[in-house]
């Protein structure tokens, strides 16, 4: 127990070092302070079973603070960490023609190292939960730390295949550095995205194909999502054919984003690259969503990452009329044109208006601006509320952008020709995050302009979305989504910031693309979440590739049973069985299921519902699911608890075979049936369901197992037909 | 084939790197594994949801969100009619169902519930139950969000332990002996008493994260916790701790998908005491790797081998003990001598004096630490006062079962003399008359011969529990062990006797 004396001892600051408090009371020596600190400062008094600290080796990053799950640890005192490496930013005087890049990144190794440096190397980086790719943030600052650029990038290859793009266009801000152990404590994050951009530029990404998996693939679209679906299903083996609707690749990177913010050589040597492997791009091959099926005659898979290209296009007066241009227009013009070769000052003296106060409408205005002309940009919601980038919105406004919040379009105006020659501009008012501006009685403005660019953003086009079926993610929910669980152990979650929501939210969306929409198609990308991030896409386009090639080589199964030998002949098939973790019954009867397939010849994998990899649930042929009967006879039983919260959060299990057993002791009644239902709802195919009785646990599990594959096996086993074994 | 050999694994590489890359970057340090030993003589090993016969019934029950709901909702209706009652019912304590069943039956229940299951009547206490409904605003369901401030109780304050509870059972005593609430006195009284504690828990509920009000704060806590330790019931605690020391989500402590973290800041992997497990089931629901066990132990396995002592424990047995001593001599004639001159000195209305019920505790206490301290000085070879404070707190622990059967035996006579009130109490108002109004189970030389009995027994393992604790915690710090072995056993007869002896003029006085 600890006096207050000694407590009020132990707060008295030092203003050197940070001074580590540990409450012995509610301490219970479960370490997780002690596994997580950065610097070892933390380690376990065996006699008392509670954690001590040691204030010399203390950083004051406050990791353990956030991760002790009964706060019994605090830390007072300083934070001990340098200042980061200063980047200015390029803020050219005279705009027009000028389409250098604006953010500068580290000059020199020198500065490298500085930067890198100031990463603690943290245990459980939270940075790499922040990152939508989970690059290994600490690995790569390692390597480039020691100078070894090469490994860096080979370490950055693993989850990414973009990091000169997603180091220019990432929002830092709100992934990698927001979860940054110094930005958790209120210091300044370690440069990421700086340390990332610089390793890109001096170190090339390589695809290195592995061994032939006889999977050919096609991907649709060529944009980030496309491109890093590509490049992984290449890294895992497959032939892969990409086709662009347009006639040059790149997607959004090449028609959305001015190169002044991300210049083309930062990621057009990947397509280089994935040429160089092989990887076929077929260009002007638009594929509309009916021809899927045409094409998985010729391929095994299609992986759809076609993103949102439609301009959102409010309803106006007058914005049918000539000189009123969408965004995506505008920006492809403005790309071509803002080049050395192509340079010419289109928009010299003209006033541009800008409808949206977004991160599209704050690119649009720049470029207006590089191409001569001046612009003011509106938009109808409270600056407070605005999902734009501040920082972009910062840069916009330096650059001399006219940028006006809680204002909005309500009239466009021609002249004697139908062009574009006035806008009426009326002020609003917005109560809340979530509540729709209204109109004020403010008197309007008009105002005179040239030219209108419609940039409220994109949506997926109607024919597409009806065939992704989108994902929607709601409010960090822990318990009820398929990120695993281990997450919430991190100091991030404990938090409460709004970046961990959407951290566990990117996460949710990364796991959902690794599964098929229907039989051998994948959306991924824009398509999938709508309009989101170019790091976001890439990471789905990855998870979909590899949750494809699981799912159609039906080979990731972690563990089979049988000894070495066994593993050198041919499995007839592959079997993921999981017991509902509610009783022992279940999963005494799932060996005995796993034993007998095994003797039959199939590789299985038993696993706990709660330990489900989503890669397993993919990559077999056949899922067995055990469930035990719960709920009082009289007033109807059914499935465990556990087992229907657990397929309740399954993502969808299209086309997949699946056999379910229930475990009784009375009677399961309709269990099975209502198990059938669970299934069929999340898109699975019940071929056979058996009842199994807890005293012949043993007899109704090779019954039941014989059954299942013989369903399996001939594929003509009607549900209806439930095993009754106990009968 | 066996099942055995089905169950020999072999790990194959798999084709797809895994869809999970965080796992890659993670590189936790490796947590220090136990000491050989640190945990052998704590660790129970029998596990009531392994055996055979209730085993399945357990697990069912455990996993079932509803199980704690069902212990509270009993004595949930129970004492909400124990306040309207008292309020509403009529005026004679003795008919009245209110006080009858909570000072004739319910305060000695308790200490039975208490020693043999520790914090058994915690997993079913309705006040904490109330108060915990509010907050996690469900009955039983497994919630993500509370009501209230979620306020973690200061540091300085949670650094006392026990000691806030043992201060608000000290001053709840003086609140009841002032206004003869447990006489019983006016059955509204006994109404006040209970919803006055009904709103401080669920404002401290309000207030402060999980069972704060349970662990620290409830007047009833340090009680329990210190007698409960006699009992033989562990808690819920690891099936294998190699499994709880890597696990990554401590689920048990922060809350899992279908149990909430642990309300009285217990860890499971690391709990060698059963003092402050709640046996609320929610650890057992939250593990994810179904390595939560409810184990059962040896009787005064927590009052003997915890090598974990805390402070709090012992200074909460030394001020139990002064008050159940206060309680016993409060009966006699020449306390009440003592008592009225005080009151008439400072001018303060009626018994119980502050300053003798205060000073009359603190002097015990005093003795108390005055004796092991001296004996530490004469036997030990450390001298320091951080010694002193162990010598103090191992002691403490030794004292526990006289304190227990000292509170149990104070409560016996009120149980004999009056328990068929309660029946009679609860049929009256039916129109029923039993005529067992008046009925008692022993007469008072018959309780007296229980009482001292029971203390008999109390003395004995009292001195069995400082000798073991003696022998294992202070020898090896004695200069002389035996010396330090015989100093303390005297001391403790002395207690014991003390005790024990006051029964005898008591005359079962309840």
């Amino acid at each position: 127990m600890v006096s207050v004396t000694e407590i009020q001892n132990q707060i008295a600051p030092s203003d050197q070092i940070p001074q580590i408090h540990i409450l012995k009371d509610r301490c219970s020596g479960c370490q997780e302070c002690i596994v997580r600190c950065p610097t070892g400062a933390l380690t376990l008094e065996k006699s008392n079973w509670i954690a001590v600290g040691d204030n010399e080796i203390c950083v004051g990053c406050r990791q353990c603070e956030r991760t002790c799950p009964f706060s019994a640890i605090f830390i007072s005192g300083p934070v001990i960490v340098t200042p980061p490496v200063k980047q200015e930013r390029i803020m050219p005087e005279v705009l027009a023609g000028n389409f250098t890049e604006v953010e500068l990144g580290i000059n020199s190794s020198e500065e490298l190292i500085r930067a890198a440096e100031r990463c603690l190397q943290c245990p459980d980086p939270t940075c790499v939960k922040g990152c939508p790719a989970h690059n290994d943030i600490p690995g790569f600052i390692a390597a480039a730390k020691s100078g070894d650029l090469q490994k860096a990038v080979e370490v950055l290859s693993l989850n990414s295949c973009l990091p000169g793009a997603c180091s220019r266009v990432c929002d830092w801000n709100t992934q990698c550095e927001a979860s940054c152990t110094w930005t958790l404590a209120g210091e300044q994050a370690v440069e990421i995205g700086k340390i990332e951009r610089y390793i890109a530029d001096h170190a090339a990404i390589t695809v290195n194909p592995g061994p032939d998996n006889d999977l050919e693939m096609a991907v649709i679209g060529s944009g980030p999502a496309g491109l890093a679906a590509a490049y992984e299903l290449r890294k895992l083996g497959a032939k892969v054919t990409v086709f662009e609707k347009e006639d040059a690749l790149g997607g959004v990177m090449r028609w959305g984003i001015p190169s002044y913010v991300l210049p083309d050589s930062a990621w057009t040597p990947l397509i280089t690259e994935l040429k160089a492997n092989q990887v076929e791009f077929k260009t002007n091959s638009p594929i509309d969503p009916n021809q899927i099926n045409d094409l998985l005659q010729i391929f095994d898979g299609v992986i759809c990452a076609t993103g949102a290209n439609q301009t959102i296009i409010p309803k106006i007066e007058g914005i049918e009329l000539e000189g009123v241009e969408d965004a995506k227009t505008f920006l492809n013009m403005a790309k071509f044109v803002l080049s050395s070769e192509h340079y010419r000052p289109v928009l010299d003296g003209k006033n541009v208006l800008v409808i949206g106060a977004g991160n599209t409408a704050m690119d649009v205005a720049r470029s207006v601006l590089r191409l001569g002309g001046s612009a003011i940009a509106v938009d109808w919601m409270d600056e407070r509320y605005s999902r734009a980038r501040p920082d972009e919105i910062a840069d916009a406004r330096a650059d001399g952008v006219d940028v006006r919040f809680l204002t909005t379009v309500t009239k466009i105006g021609a002249n004697s020709k139908g062009v574009v020659c006035n806008a009426t501009l009326s002020h609003t008012i917005q109560n809340g995050p979530s509540s729709i501006p209204k109109l004020t009685e403010e008197p309007s403005e008009n105002i005179e302009v040239d030219m209108v660019v419609t940039a409220m953003g994109y949506r997926v086009e109607q024919e597409w979305k009806n065939l992704s079926n989108q994902v929607s993610l709601g409010a960090l929910q822990p318990g009820h989504s398929p990120v695993d669980r281990k997450w919430l152990g991190s100091g991030l979650f404990a938090t409460k910031s709004p970046y961990a929501s959407l951290a566990y939210n990117r996460e949710h969306a990364r796991v959902e693309a690794a599964f098929p929409i229907s039989n051998g198609v994948w959306a991924v990308g824009d398509l999938q979440i709508g309009p989101s991030t170019v790091v976001s896409a890439m990471a789905q386009g990855i998870s979909a590739a590899r949750g494809a090639t699981a799912d159609l080589t039906n080979q990731n199964l972690k563990v089979s049973r049988g000894s070495k030998e066994d593993n050198s002949k041919p499995y007839l098939g592959s079997a993921l069985i999981i017991h509902d973790g509610s009783s022992r019954s279940v999963e005494q009867a799932s060996q005995y299921v796993s034993h007998y397939l095994w003797g039959y010849g199939w590789k299985t994998e038993t696993v706990n519902a709660s330990h489900v990899d989503h890669l397993s649930l993919i990559g077999c042929d056949l899922i067995i699911y055990g469930v035990q009967v719960e709920g009082p006879l009289l007033g109807g039983v059914h499935p465990s608890r556990n087992a229907a919260k657990h397929i309740s959060e399954l993502p969808s299990l299209h086309g997949k075979k699946i056999a379910t057993f229930v475990v009784h002791s009375l009677t399961p009644r309709d269990v099975s049936a209502k198990l059938h239902s669970m299934f069929t709802n999340k898109g699975g195919e019940v071929i056979i369901g058996g009842d199994i009785h807890t005293r012949h646990l043993e007899r109704d599990s090779k019954v039941f197992a014989e059954k299942a594959l013989e369903a399996a096996q001939t594929g003509n086993a009607a549900f209806e037909q439930v095993i009754r074994l106990t009968q | 084939m066996t099942l055995e050999s089905a169950n020999t694994k072999t790990a194959q590489q798999p084709l797809v790197i895994a869809n999970d890359p965080v796992s890659t970057s993670v590189h936790l340090r490796a947590p220090e594994a136990p000491p050989i030993g640190r945990f052998t003589k704590t660790d129970p090993r029998v596990d009531l949801t392994e055996n055979k016969y209730v085993g399945g019934f357990l697990r069912r029950s455990l996993r079932n969100r509803k199980f704690q709901f069902f212990l509270i909702l009993p004595n949930q209706i129970i004492f909400w009619i124990v306040i309207a009652t008292g309020i509403f019912g009529i005026t004679n304590p003795g008919r009245n169902f209110g006080p009858a069943i909570t000072w004739y039956l319910w305060f000695a229940l308790v200490f039975v519930i208490t020693a043999v299951i520790g914090r058994g009547w915690c997993a079913m206490c309705p006040f904490g139950g109330f108060g915990e409904w509010i907050q996690r605003r469900t009955l039983f369901q497994r919630t993500q969000k509370a009501l209230g401030l979620g306020k973690k109780l200061p540091e300085s304050w949670a650094g006392y332990g026990l000691l806030f509870s043992t201060l608000a059972f000290v001053i709840l005593t003086f609140i009841e002996e002032f206004f003869n609430i447990a006489g019983p006195g006016a059955p509204i009284a006994t109404s006040i008493l209970v919803l006055g504690i009904v709103s401080f828990a669920t404002l401290s509920f309000l207030l402060f994260e999980r069972r704060t009000f349970c662990r620290y704060l409830c007047p009833l806590s340090s009680l329990i916790a210190t007698v409960g330790s006699m009992g033989s019931v562990a808690g819920f605690r690891t099936k294998d701790r190699d499994v709880c020391l890597t696990c990554q989500t401590k689920d048990c402590m922060r809350g899992g998908e279908d149990g909430f973290g642990c309300p009285w800041y217990t860890w499971p992997g690391s709990a060698d005491t059963n003092s402050f497990c709640g046996l609320c089931s929610e650890c057992y629901k939250a593990c994810p790797s179904d390595n939560i066990g409810l184990f059962v132990q040896k009787p005064m396995t927590s009052v003997l081998e915890p090598s974990k002592r805390r402070l709090d424990v012992g200074v909460a047995v030394a001020i139990l003990l002064g008050l159940v001593l206060y309680q016993q001599y409060n009966v006699m004639g020449w306390f009440t001598s003592i008592d009225n001159w005080l009151n008439s000195a400072i001018a303060f209305p009626h018994y119980p004096n502050p300053i003798d019920y205060f000073g009359g505790i603190a002097l015990v206490v005093a003795v108390l630490w005055f004796a092991v301290n001296g004996i530490q000085k004469i036997s030990s070879k450390d001298k320091s006062r951080a010694t002193a404070l162990k010598w103090f707190t191992a002691f403490g622990y030794a004292l526990i079962p006289i304190t227990g059967f000292d509170y149990f035996a104070r409560q016996l006579p009120k149980f004999f003399k009056h328990v068929t009130r309660v029946p009679a109490a609860v049929l009256s108002p039916l129109g029923i008359h039993l005529g067992i109004y008046n009925t008692r189970l022993l007469t008072n030389p018959q309780i007296v011969t229980v009482q001292v009995g029971l203390m008999g027994l109390g003395t004995a393992i009292t001195l069995w529990a400082v000798y073991r604790i003696t022998k294992t915690d202070l020898g090896p710090q004695s200069k002389n062990p035996k010396l330090t072995t015989a100093l303390l056993m005297s001391v403790a007869v002395v207690v014991c006797l003390v005790a024990s002896v006051l029964y005898l003029p008591m005359h079962a006085a309840s």
